[in-house]
Formats: structure tokens, sequence, C-alpha cells
């Protein structure tokens, strides 16, 4: 353990709460001062962390390891939490090269298939596919998959005046299913480790909302873009026609990688739904899970492996490490304790008053900024004020900054995937069309979640 | 990471034109010519012997009296309303003493007529009529146009005897693709060995794909011959001439016509112009 921090003044404080508010609001503005994610929580990490030193607020000299012995580490190894950095740089690996695999394309082109090319059929396997891609891989990772899908089908069907609707309903539920398991968000990892939530646990806690919102969603998409089954015999058999070009095994290189990518996949789940009762694995934790699956299925491309770390998104990897910096350095200058502090006003509203306060309050910040360092602050802030983890506030942040990413289209990254394809295509959609189209959507949303999670969770 | 490109560039590629099987339906034929007599008897026999995989067709004749300039051929060509014309190149002319061009009849006939034009070798540069003989039972389809066009290969299986073979080919032009890549060679961004092999690959693997489902949509029709796929790298005008040599082929067919051009398309010119021993679809 580090030495004990001297006191904190609380100008201190407010200078180094000045220092976060800046970075969220860069965050916010990352399209408008064009630069990564990554460059901006660098840059705030970096004044942060020396103004630390200055300041004295920093335990700085060495640090003891669980075998108790005193080694010199710098402040800014431990701050980091590599769990949830194994987890993104494991699963990340993993789901690229399975991609190489043709099973995603494979289960879109069927399911396309299935559908017969009838749009309100199509809008629904597409809505369902988004929720198993996005609690499976991530979120991002199936808005990419099924909202190219969707541009590429609708484009064939001579459908693409819907595509706004399809893209939009697939965006939102993202956000849903990435609320599904323990691995679908980044928020969720973070929250889940720090509560102490399993995979399985948060499973059966998420799941019937999942299935409830998704349901909703998809209703009243089809019902507000006007998505309707085809009328006639004649335009049933033209669209099956169509839908009947796509070959889903165009993507496939080796059946026998194919099939050893879906068995990996499903023994991917199995893992990491089983990690706390693994023996051992469960010491190693669930990044380990990951990073052993992302190099298991590296062996199939041996001699190129370097192509599949090139392509890793280090901006995002980046974009935590630094976040986890910052976060660390606040923790330290007691701004988590001020916000913290905020929340106890709202927690103090009462049991049910004051979690569903969280859970919209979540919503909001989450929704005009990343909800990643939003997750990780307020982690940090319940396990300070101790709280225990079958605490229905863990679900009220975890609901909350999943589903305020639906309230505007930078409120999640799978959700400026989905506008970022809108544009590519020619659909006009601004800031303000965005938040009036989803508006009912994001609504209904978290009034359903806010209903379920006192009802379960009080 | 993924990236959008990557999933769109799957659906794409994954999304397959499929070829439906129509043969054409070929009740009259207009055969023109610029001779009289006895030759004239020796040619239209010879065009009904070689078209006898059509037959029992409607003939018609445009002979050499009939008309003297381009519209009055084109007037009369509307009027017989074919659906196939045999003509041949430099009618009216002694230019296929120089086989550089196809004469003003053939050019404007081919351009401007709706109906597919079979080419025949010109009768005063080959009078021996020697094409007459073989029996449409080896036909080729050529195609920087292949994919996607069911029309040609349409024509194809109409032509070819049960007892023969349709070749479907595809040749990329090496020189334009040899140019991208000397391109992308210039580009630091761009791995010039990468695009050269995964362009490449694709490019040869469309016509693959849609020649795969011209075999599955002939085989619905249960007719004799086998179809046979030609796909490769080369320049297409020689190569097209080797290939039409080597299987002994009795009729290339290809498209003359881009939609959003009114001139003849960058290969059929050459290829029309070219092989001028061999009769020719042009479409």
């Amino acid at each position: 353990m580090h030495e004990h921090a001297p006191e904190v003044s609380f100008e201190v404080t407010l200078l180094f709460a000045a220092v976060l508010v800046a970075m969220i609001l860069a965050l916010a503005l990352e399209e408008k001062i064009h630069a990564k994610k990554s460059l901006i929580t660098g840059v705030f990490a970096v004044v942060s962390m020396f103004l630390g030193a200055v300041y004295g607020i920093l335990p700085l000299g060495a640090v003891e390891n669980a075998f108790g012995e005193r080694i010199e580490l710098p402040v800014y190894i431990p701050a980091v939490d590599w769990g949830v950095i194994a987890i993104i740089f494991g699963s990340s690996l993993f789901v690229d090269v399975t991609a190489r695999s043709g099973l995603f394309t494979w289960i879109a082109i069927k399911l396309t298939k299935a559908s017969g090319g009838d749009p309100l059929k199509l809008l629904i396997y597409y809505g369902l596919m988004t929720v198993l891609f996005s609690a499976v891989l991530n979120n991002v990772t199936a808005m990419i998959i099924v909202g190219s899908l969707s541009a590429v089908s609708l484009g064939k069907l001579e459908r693409r005046h819907q595509l706004l609707g399809f893209l939009l309903v697939e965006g939102l539920l993202t956000n849903v299913g990435g609320l599904l398991t323990l691995i679908s968000s980044v928020p969720n990892i973070i929250v889940g480790q720090a509560a102490g939530i399993s995979f399985v646990q948060f499973f059966i806690v998420a799941s019937p909302y999942v299935v409830v919102a998704t349901a909703v969603t998809i209703a009243l998409g089809a019902r507000l873009f006007d998505i309707r089954r085809l009328g006639t015999e004649n335009e049933k058999k033209e669209a099956l026609e169509l839908v009947s070009g796509f070959d889903e095994n165009d993507g496939i290189e080796s059946r026998g990688f194919f099939y050893f990518a879906a068995a990996m996949t499903a023994a991917f789940i199995a893992a990491i739904a089983t990690t706390s009762v693994l023996p051992y694995v469960s010491d190693l934790g669930m990044g380990f899970v990951a990073i052993a699956f992302g190099v298991a299925m590296l062996i199939r491309y041996k001699s190129k492996v370097d192509t599949f770390y090139k392509a890793l998104d280090w901006d995002l990897l980046f974009f935590f490490i630094f976040l986890f910096e910052v976060i660390n350095v606040m923790e330290h200058a007691e701004v988590l304790g001020l916000i913290g502090d905020g929340l106890v006003l709202l927690v103090d509203l009462g049991p049910k008053t004051g979690q569903g306060a969280v859970l919209v309050a979540a919503a909001g910040f989450s929704a005009v900024t990343d909800n990643i360092p939003l997750a990780a602050m307020l982690s940090k802030i319940l396990t300070g004020l101790g709280t225990p983890g079958d605490s229905g506030l863990w679900w009220s942040v975890i609901f909350g900054a999943n589903l305020g990413g639906n309230l505007t289209p930078i409120g999640s990254a799978s959700t400026v995937v989905a506008v970022t394809l809108m544009h590519k295509y020619d659909v006009p959609l601004s800031f303000m069309r965005f938040v009036r189209l989803a508006f009912p959507y994001a609504v209904i949303q978290l009034v359903l979640a806010v209903i379920y999670v006192l009802l379960t969770q009080s | 990471m993924l990236r959008l490109d990557e999933f769109e560039s799957a659906f794409r590629s994954a999304d397959k034109d499929q070829f439906r099987l129509a043969r054409p339906d070929v009740k009259r034929i207009l055969v023109v010519s610029d001779l009289e007599g006895e030759e004239q008897a020796r040619y239209l026999a010879a065009v009904q012997e070689f078209l006898g995989v059509l037959a029992p067709p409607e003939w018609l004749v445009l002979t050499g009296a009939e008309y003297t300039r381009v519209d009055e051929l084109l007037e009369k060509e509307e009027a017989a309303a074919p659906d196939l014309i045999v003509a041949y190149r430099n009618l009216k002319s002694q230019a296929w003493r120089w086989p550089f061009s196809l004469g003003s009849f053939l050019n404007v006939l081919t351009q401007k007529a709706e109906t597919p034009v079979l080419v025949v070798p010109n009768p005063h540069e080959f009078p021996d009529l020697a094409w007459k003989g073989s029996d449409t039972d080896s036909v080729m389809v050529v195609a920087d146009h292949l994919t996607g066009d069911d029309t040609l290969v349409n024509w194809g299986v109409r032509l070819t005897r049960n007892s023969g073979t349709l070749y479907l080919t595809h040749i990329e032009d090496d020189q334009t693709f040899e140019r991208y890549i000397r391109t992308i060679g210039k580009i630091p961004n761009l791995d010039t060995e990468v695009a050269r092999e995964e362009i490449l690959e694709q490019l040869l693997k469309e016509p693959l794909d849609f020649i795969d489902t011209c075999r599955k949509g002939i085989a619905e029709g249960d007719f004799g011959f086998q179809v046979e796929s030609i796909v490769q790298t080369g320049h297409r005008v020689s190569d097209y001439q080797a290939l039409t040599e080597k299987y002994e082929v009795d009729v290339l067919i290809f498209r003359s016509q881009d939609d959003d051009q009114v001139a003849m398309h960058g290969t059929a010119y050459p290829l029309a112009v070219e092989l001028r021993n061999l009769p020719l679809l042009l479409i």
C-alpha cells in the first residue's frame, strides 16, 4: 500500500474539480475540437498528475505487494484498473479475429434471408440481432455489423428511405443490449467489477428488462417509422428473390476455422459466465479469460498477428488508461468525495426516490458526456461510500449510464456509429432531430428502467 | 477494432447477381447483304445452315439492291422488326480489303438497332463461307460486362447446340490493372502487395460467382450442352483471339453498347474489327 497522502484543502479540491469539468467538456466537444479521446484524457492525465505532484496530494513512493514486499512502482501504474483494460483488450482481439471467420456475417445474412425481405420482419430480426451482438460482443461492434447490413440490404430491397428508422432503432437497441451481460458494455464491466457482481447474477437481473425494452423499442420503431409487412404475394416474391441473392458463405475462408470460431465464441461466453467459479481462473479474473481467448484465436493467423495488433482500437485503450489516471488523481484530490457528497444528497431522498434519482441523474450526465468516466467516477464514489454489493444503487448507475446514451447522438459510441452511417448514406439528421426522434424511446426505456430497478432492487 | 467499411464490404461482396434463365424467342431473322443472284443465295443458305439451332424462324432478306443509304437500311430494319439481324462488315464498300473498320452500315446498325446483330465474315473477303459448316456447338460469351448480364448468357444458351459447350469467359485487362497497381505503389498509405493480391482476387471472384449462378440457372433448363468458365487476366483482344482458336469457337457473343454512350464500348470495337473470320453476336 502507498503511504497516506496529506490532507487536501478545499481550494485544491476545487482546482482539481475544475480540471475534471474541463476534461468532461472537452470529451463532450470531441467532434468540435477534432481531437481523439485518448489525447484529450492524455493531456488531462499529464496535467492532473503534475498538479497532484505540485500540491503533494499523490501517494508517491514505494508500495507494498501481496507478499508484503516493498517495491518501487510509479504512481501511474497502480492508478489504472488493469483488469478492465485486460477485458477490453482481450475481447477486442477475440472479436476482431473471430470476425475474420465469417461467423458474424453468416449469422447476419442467414437472418436477412429468413426474413424473406419483409421490412417488418427485417426490423425485428435486425433488432434482436443488435441486442444479441451488443450483449455478446460489444455495442459498437454490433452497430457496425447490423448497421452496415441494414444499409446494404435496404439498398438491395430498394427501401433506402426506411434506413433512418432502422438505424435509429438499432442504435437505441445497442444500449439496451449493452445491458444484458456484464461484458456487454464498459460501464457494466467497471461497475460490475467494483460491486463484485458476477456474470450470471448480472444476466439474471438485467435480462427481463432487456426483453421488455427490446420489444417496446421495436414496436415503437415500426409504428413511428411506418415499417409494415409486405402486402401482396407479388411484393413478397420479389423481395424474397432479392434477398436470396445474398450468399452467407461468401465470407467464409475456411469451414474448419468457421466452426472453430463458432465453438470458441460459445466457449468464450461460457468461460466469462463462469469465471467466478472456475478453479484458478477465478483468481486470474475475466481479463485473463478474455486475453486467453484472444490469443487462442490468433493461432490461426500466427504469421501475421501484427496486423491484428495494429487493428486494435488503441485510441480506446489509451483513453481508458489515461482516464483511470485522471480519476485516481481526482480521488486523491478529494474531488470524488465532493461529488459523492452530491450523490449522498440524491441517495438521502429516500430508498426508492434516491435510487430513481441516481438512475435519472446518471442517464442525464451520460447523455451529454461519455458514460465511461461517469461509470468510473460513480463506482469509485459508491465504493468510497461503503455501498454494499447488493445495493440497488449499483444498478441505478448501470441502467442510467447505459440508457442515457440514447438521449443524444453523442451519448454513446454506438449511437455515434449509427449517426455516422446515416450521414454516409445521406440520411439527413441534425443533433436536435436525433434528440426529437429518439426522445420517446429513451423516455420509455428510462421510465421502464426506473420502475424495474425500484421493483426488483430496492 | 472492426471498421464500418469492413462489414459493408463483406455484405456487398455477399450480395451476388443472380442469373435468370430466359432464352430469347427468335421468330424472325433479317439477313442483310450487298449481294445479288447466286452469291446472295449461297450466302443466305450459309446463314441458314449456321443458325440451324434457331429453326424454324421466319427469314427476311435485304439484298444489296434494296437499300443504298444507311437511313434506308434502318427504316427497313425497323419495319421488319426482326429478333435477330445477320450482316457483315463493310457493306456496299471495298473497305473490306483493309481490315480496319466495320463500315458505316454495320457501324450504325449495331449502335442504332435494338436488335442483336450477328456479324458474319464478309463473303467478299472470305468467299469460301467456311464458317457455315461450324454448327454453334462451341459458343463463347465474352465479358468484361458479364457479371449480372443475363442477356448475353441467355443468347449463349439459345445458340449452343445440345451436344456442344458454352464458354462463359471474363478477361480482366492486365494493362489497366497494372496501371492502377503502379499508382497504388506510389501511395505510401496503401500496401502495394496487399492491394495487388486482394483487388485481383476480388476482380476475378465476382465473375466466377456470377458464372456459378449461371451454371445453376442453366442446369434448370436441362440442356445437353456443357458450361465451362474461363476467368483470367490478360490482354482482352489477343487473349480472346487465342481462346477462340484454342476452343474452336463458332460464335463469340459480346455486348457492343453501354447504356451511357452512343459509341461502341472499349473492348467491343477492336474485337468486332479484328476477329474477322469468326461469326460474332453483338448485343
